[in-house]
């Protein structure tokens, strides 16, 4: 991974890649052929055309399961974007299960509110590889604030009671930064910055999947209902000394 | 009238639920009253004054419903649930609390979820 990508997640929370051409096409037919329209003119950023909004959550969780049913799939994701993810997390790596947002214009069902991902327990060691499956900018795309801006918000929410999520929103949009990515290029970003997206006011549709990287030996906190390995992470790459450990049962030993 | 629900991603009284079977729930309890499910926003698990269910509720309009999986979702701290059963009074919007089989639009209906919340606190004081 190159400077130029640490020095960004660092500064501004995320960095912008191009997928490996071979797997980002796998992923982007394996959604079209799951969607199954019988157009053969389709375009994924139509979907608004021939999907009402009430029939979009339905879409939404038989896309969510056949994806993640499905192991190539989840293998082509990694492996679409491998280097950078090692160059994040190290070598050893755990991820959630894949999810997928469809944001049609004017739905107000669909929204993912500002939020960081540690608000649900997630780890603050964790990466997400966010993929549009479509050109996206404006609020077709998501928004990130940047890490100082997002500790600053942060701290309000988690101390000040006279402040709320409109309150904030309004005070802080101006640093919304909104991110504009074509087909075939792939965001890569801290999810303890702030981040989240808006009624999508373009007239397209956004179809995106995301996905959480970590190391499988990350710290751990005493959060209650922290998400942990085997219930929201699965093992991707576990090497040779993991894998040994797994095999034999040393840690009995140790352990009271 | 919509409808809007919220989701906690710690222990609530005596359940712990993950926040996707949360949605199931949720997106059934829709489904039975026929209403359009969006997806629930959930409450930062740091959070000490319950920001996101405050800011739900200033975004309701008069008569609408929050939806809720229990009346233990609502705030520890009693200030902030006080305040909070305040404004859905005032705003006339109908709780539902789906565990308890509690829907509560009046103040009377609003009372008694304050006072069982109340009586589990002291039947089950931490020293």
């Amino acid at each position: 991974m190159q400077k130029k990508n640490i020095q960004s997640l660092l500064n501004k929370g995320y960095f912008i890649i191009k997928l490996d051409k071979k797997y980002y096409r796998e992923l982007r037919n394996f959604i079209i052929k799951k969607i199954d329209n019988k157009n053969k003119n389709f375009k994924l950023n139509d979907l608004h055309k021939t999907v009402k909004i009430s029939n979009l959550n339905k879409l939404r969780i038989s896309l969510f399961k056949s994806i993640n049913k499905n192991l190539k799939f989840k293998n082509n994701l990694f492996n679409s974007a491998e280097k950078f993810i090692e160059g994040c997390v190290g070598s050893e790596i755990c991820s959630s299960d894949v999810n997928l947002s469809i944001q049609m214009p004017n739905d107000d069902t669909s929204l993912l509110e500002m939020h960081a991902d540690f608000f649900s327990g997630e780890s603050l060691f964790q990466i997400n590889l966010w993929i549009p499956f479509v050109n996206v900018k404006n609020t077709q795309s998501m928004f990130i604030i940047e890490p100082s801006k997002s500790f600053e918000i942060l701290k309000k929410i988690k101390n000040d009671k006279t402040i709320n999520f409109q309150k904030i929103h309004k005070k802080y949009s101006k640093n919304f930064q909104w991110l504009n990515l074509k087909s075939g290029e792939a965001l890569i970003f801290s999810p303890n910055c702030l981040h989240g997206n808006t009624i999508n006011k373009e007239n397209k549709t956004r179809i995106s999947i995301n996905i959480r990287y970590k190391n499988i030996f990350s710290p751990y906190n005493k959060t209650k209902n922290e998400k942990k390995i085997g219930g929201f992470y699965k093992m991707i790459s576990p090497k040779a000394v993991t894998l040994f450990n797994l095999k034999h049962n040393f840690d009995e030993i140790i352990q009271k | 009238m919509k409808f809007i629900s919220y989701i906690q991603n710690k222990p609530f009284g005596n359940y712990y639920i993950p926040a996707r079977f949360q949605y199931v729930i949720l997106r059934d309890y829709f489904k039975k009253n026929n209403k359009l499910f969006s997806l629930p926003q959930g409450e930062p698990i740091f959070s000490k004054t319950s920001i996101r269910l405050r800011t739900i509720i200033k975004k309701l309009n008069k008569f609408d419903n929050l939806i809720l999986l229990s009346i233990f979702v609502l705030p520890d701290n009693r200030l902030i649930r006080e305040e909070i059963l305040k404004n859905l009074l005032k705003k006339k919007i109908t709780t539902h609390f789906i565990f308890e089989n509690i829907i509560a639009k009046d103040k009377k209906e609003y009372d008694r979820v304050l006072k069982d919340i109340k009586l589990n606190k002291l039947t089950n004081l931490k020293g």
